[in-house]
């Protein structure tokens, strides 16, 4: 569904304005001409016709006549059946096709569009020859008595064929635009698939759904053709409105033909009106939904008041089930060899990773490095295809993500959009029926902690990205989860609000100590806020440690590489010694006589600048630009003789010592080197 | 990612297996049936059923009708789907909502008032009939009933394209020196066609299905205006059910073919759009 709800409007005017006038307007008259004689004129006829002889006899008509009255209550028994049985169909198949994939799926929505491209005609046979007399099932049925051919269960199996489309043709794009981030919410928070469905799932689609029962209904009231096979034309028994319309037309009895027809006609309009209503209202709620989805800072939402850490006094902390259980030093989480594939992808491949209890660890890499399906598998949203998961040496690979007692913060928050601040903070605790005081007061503590106390009955669209992203937090935290899971927490949010939510988050788990993993791309982020980092890349653990270590001893290039800002030189190394353009580094871990190529890295900081030569470890360079703003000046360079830029961050003090200008030849001397062969660090 | 959600979202086995229970009992039984009860002719029997000259007529009347009818609304349904996307007008969303009017009309009363505006004395049958239009128990009657049921079908597939259509590139092409019927001939056109080979195709499927208003409007004269589905009506009532099943067996090849047709032309559509 591909609708342009914010462009949309301008742009129609701005066009309008190009065909002339006179083209403009030929137009439209040609076109309402064309609707005039299609439409407007049949359907006045039909009024017109029907109220031709005054109002007496059109009641008369209608209620007078015994057969069109039980026609009438015939089909007001008949639609809503029809329909009814449909609405279970379109929320199963909805259900089932909107939120997984599995092999035939395509068909299976083929197969949903058959009685579009089947005649009625042939709909009415279809069960004729399975239920009437000389059906397959004809003799059977008889000897039980019972009766579906030229009887009401017939028109109903008829009219369900004929519009059971329309309830899941209406669902099924719906439910794949909403997506199922908030139900895999619902799960991580505790919810059963009743909870689940009625709380989450309903809200969302309730207008679609209506729209789907309105289209159905009319099509049930009105179906013709495959009613007519079925129904065997007994007067007042299984002649439905649209038959009965017909069959008084047979009898050249044309007022109450009319008054019938026009009694249908008004239930058609009545129709499109609240079909176009609820076009509207889906239309409005797209574009509240796409306003949400827009990233925005700090600014839009209700009264953002800025960040401050506030100190907790113990006693009102919210207590985490951690925390209430003795405090145990140990493991926390640990990742045992746990391997996943998405087809020929290899998303894990046997990784191992152990969380201390109470620690905040980073889960760092590049995008497709695993970190992410790592984090959902760590919380039960997805399964490893070999491997275990433990919580505190108890085994939880088989748990559900429901039973875990974890909380998740999606990146793109998951926030029940149909619900206040406050109840998507309680619904982990609604749907473990705690009771409504406790809920209350737990929810309220909650809000106080991610300092948004005073906005519990703001609805979620009314809030700013960061807010947002606390309400989230919050909610993970409201039934007292043994872990806490943040996939790219602050992944949507602007460069400020995002800097204060880092700080914010890392005092945060200061007061509550609750195991915690997220997962991140952004190298600055994971060391300013984690005890521990694990650098990730292709399904593999590349380095585990503090942020200090990984940072200081980086244990192959890819870390290097990824902690990024660095230097890279190419050279080749040889009987203990490493050539890189004029650079020579001793290197005496590789003795051999055979040469090989090397990757050496050097931090920006790490490089030095003279105006003269200082031996042979030095390179000759051009000054290509200058940034002095800032703590550090960054001097991009670059050394002509081997074509490599250079960037070298220098004190202020030094830079004005040394009067660099753009263009300067200079001479660059490494103060440390890490030269990589293969895998192979000194 | 073949299952990332099943294990974790709830409901699978239950949806899935009350779709295709519902499915089969509803759908693919009773079609199943059909083509059995067709298979129990022989060849012979078989083809004396479907291909009299009678029946051969039918076809011809219920394709060619639903063609041109179809036709009809390509044009028709282009010029509605113009005026709502690209001009203000009085009482335009009115005229928005009416031209779903044949969706929600039963098909019954359509053909009863049909039948009536186009006789002599009808509304426009008296400003027709004169001229030698006969709008009614005519071939005409029947084009003209198929192209009110099948306008929404253009209308609801163009609109949404042609309000997507970025005007920058219209901005573009004038740029470039063409005129406005350049512009629409050679930008606007081939980007619409999918939406308009789709719509169309709808509305040509929907009128080779079409009973209800037909039978009012057509007279059902064999040979002349006498659709197939009418065929069908014929031989139940006759209790000639095989005969009924050879016949619709037809029907059902045809519309199955134009429903995978149509859901190649969607695909093809949606990859263009994007």
């Amino acid at each position: 569904m591909a609708i342009d709800v914010t462009a949309g409007a301008a742009t129609t005017r701005r066009r309008a304005q190009e065909d002339p006038w006179l083209v403009r307007w030929t137009l439209v008259t040609i076109a309402a001409a064309v609707m005039a004689v299609l439409v407007v004129v049949p359907l006045a006829n039909v009024f017109y016709e029907a109220l031709a002889r005054g109002p007496q006899a059109y009641w008369n008509s209608l209620v007078g006549d015994a057969d069109t009255l039980s026609a009438i209550l015939l089909t007001l028994r008949v639609a809503p059946l029809a329909v009814l049985a449909n609405v279970v169909f379109g929320l199963a198949a909805a259900w089932a096709i909107a939120r997984f994939r599995f092999p035939g799926r395509t068909l299976l929505i083929a197969m949903i569009d058959l009685p579009f491209a089947v005649s009625p005609v042939v709909a009415g046979l279809i069960f004729v020859l399975i239920f009437g007399l000389q059906g397959y099932l004809g003799p059977w049925l008889r000897e039980h008595d019972i009766k579906i051919i030229f009887a009401t269960p017939g028109l109903i199996l008829a009219t369900a064929f004929v519009t059971f489309p329309f309830v899941a043709r209406e669902l099924i794009p719906l439910m794949e635009a909403i997506g199922a981030e908030e139900e895999t919410a619902a799960v991580s928070l505790g919810a059963r698939a009743w909870q689940i469905f009625r709380r989450i799932t309903l809200p969302n689609i309730k207008w679609g759904l209506l729209y789907g029962i309105i289209l159905c209904n009319a099509r049930a009231m009105g179906e013709f053709g495959a009613v007519y096979v079925v129904s065997g034309h007994i007067g007042g028994q299984t002649d439905t409105m649209p038959l009965r319309v017909e069959k008084l037309f047979q009898e050249y009895n044309t007022a109450g033909s009319y008054a019938l027809a026009s009694l249908l006609s008004s239930l058609a309009l009545v129709t499109l009106l609240v079909k176009t209503a609820l076009e509207w209202q889906t239309r409005h709620e797209l574009r509240s939904r796409l306003r949400e989805s827009l990233p925005d800072g700090d600014g839009g939402g209700a009264a953002a008041q800025p960040l401050r850490p506030r100190v907790v006094p113990p006693e009102h902390r919210p207590a985490t089930t951690a925390e209430r259980s003795e405090e145990t030093t140990g493991v926390g989480i640990s990742v045992k060899n746990v391997t996943k594939r998405f087809g020929d992808f290899v998303a894990l491949d046997d990784v191992n990773v152990e969380v201390p209890h109470g620690a905040l660890l980073a889960l760092l890499g590049p995008s497709g490095s695993g970190k992410t399906t790592l984090l959902r598998i760590i919380a039960g949203l997805d399964v490893p295809d070999s491997g275990s998961i433990h919580y505190q040496e108890e085994d939880a690979t088989h748990r559900s993500a429901r039973d875990r007692n974890v909380g998740f913060v999606f990146q793109h928050y998951a926030l029940f959009r149909h619900m206040s601040v406050f109840e998507n903070v309680a619904f982990g605790l609604r749907v473990r029926r705690w009771p409504n005081a406790k809920v209350e007061e737990r929810v309220h503590e909650l809000l106080r902690l991610v300092q948004l106390d005073g906005l519990g009955r703001q609805s979620p669209s009314q809030l700013s990205g960061g807010q947002r992203q606390r309400v989230a937090l919050a909610r993970a935290l409201a039934a007292e989860p043994k872990v806490l899971l943040l996939d790219e927490p602050f992944g949507a949010l602007d460069a400020k609000v995002r800097q204060e939510l880092r700080h914010w988050l890392r005092k945060l788990h200061d007061e509550i100590h609750v195991t915690s993993v997220f997962v991140t791309h952004d190298q600055e982020e994971a060391f300013e806020v984690a005890d521990r980092v694990v650098v990730m890349n292709r399904g593999r653990v590349e380095q585990a440690g503090t942020p200090q270590e990984v940072f200081e001893h980086p244990a192959n290039a890819f870390v290097m590489d990824f902690l990024g800002n660095v230097n890279v030189f190419h050279g080749r190394v040889e009987g203990g010694r490493a050539l890189l353009g004029s650079f020579e580094v001793a290197m005496p871990e590789y003795p051999h006589d055979e040469s090989r190529p090397v990757k050496a890295y050097v931090r920006p900081h790490e490089l030095e600048i003279d105006r003269l030569p200082r031996g042979a470890s030095s390179l000759k360079a051009d000054v290509l630009r200058i940034n002095p703003a800032g703590s550090a000046v960054k001097v991009e360079l670059l050394a002509k003789d081997f074509g490599v830029p250079i960037n070298i961050e220098l004190g202020q003090e030094r830079y004005a010592e040394l009067q660099l200008k753009t263009g300067d030849t200079v001479f660059v001397f490494p103060k440390r080197v890490r030269v990589f062969v293969q895998d192979f660090q000194i | 990612m073949i299952d990332v959600n099943r294990r974790v979202l709830p409901g699978f086995r239950l949806s899935l297996g009350y779709t295709l229970l519902y499915l089969s009992v509803l759908v693919l039984i009773p079609l199943t049936a059909c083509f059995l009860k067709a298979a129990s002719l022989s060849f012979d029997e078989f083809w004396a059923a479907v291909w009299t000259p009678r029946a051969r007529a039918a076809y011809a009347l219920t394709f060619g009708t639903s063609f041109v009818a179809a036709s009809l609304n390509v044009g028709l349904g282009l010029l509605v789907a113009w005026v709502l996307v690209r001009y203000h007008f009085p009482f335009k969303r009115i005229f928005d909502a009416l031209v779903d009017l044949p969706f929600a009309l039963p098909t019954a009363v359509a053909g009863l008032v049909y039948s009536s505006l186009y006789v002599k004395s009808g509304w426009l049958g008296r400003y027709l009939v004169p001229l030698g239009i006969q709008g009614s128990y005519s071939r005409l009657a029947i084009v003209l009933v198929l192209t009110f049921i099948g306008l929404p079908f253009v209308v609801r597939t163009v609109q949404p394209v042609l309000a997507d259509l970025e005007a920058e590139v219209e901005e573009a092409a004038a740029c470039l020196g063409a005129t406005r019927a350049q512009t629409f001939r050679r930008v606007i056109l081939p980007s619409l066609l999918p939406a308009i080979v789709t719509g169309f195709a709808l509305a040509f499927a929907r009128g080779l299905g079409e009973y209800g208003s037909v039978v009012f409007v057509s007279g059902n004269m064999p040979f002349k205006t006498e659709i197939a589905p009418v065929l069908i009506v014929a031989a139940l009532e006759e209790f000639h059910y095989k005969q009924a099943a050879a016949i619709a067996v037809v029907l059902l090849v045809a519309s199955l073919t134009m429903l995978v047709l149509i859901n190649r032309l969607e695909r093809w559509s949606k990859r263009d759009g994007n």
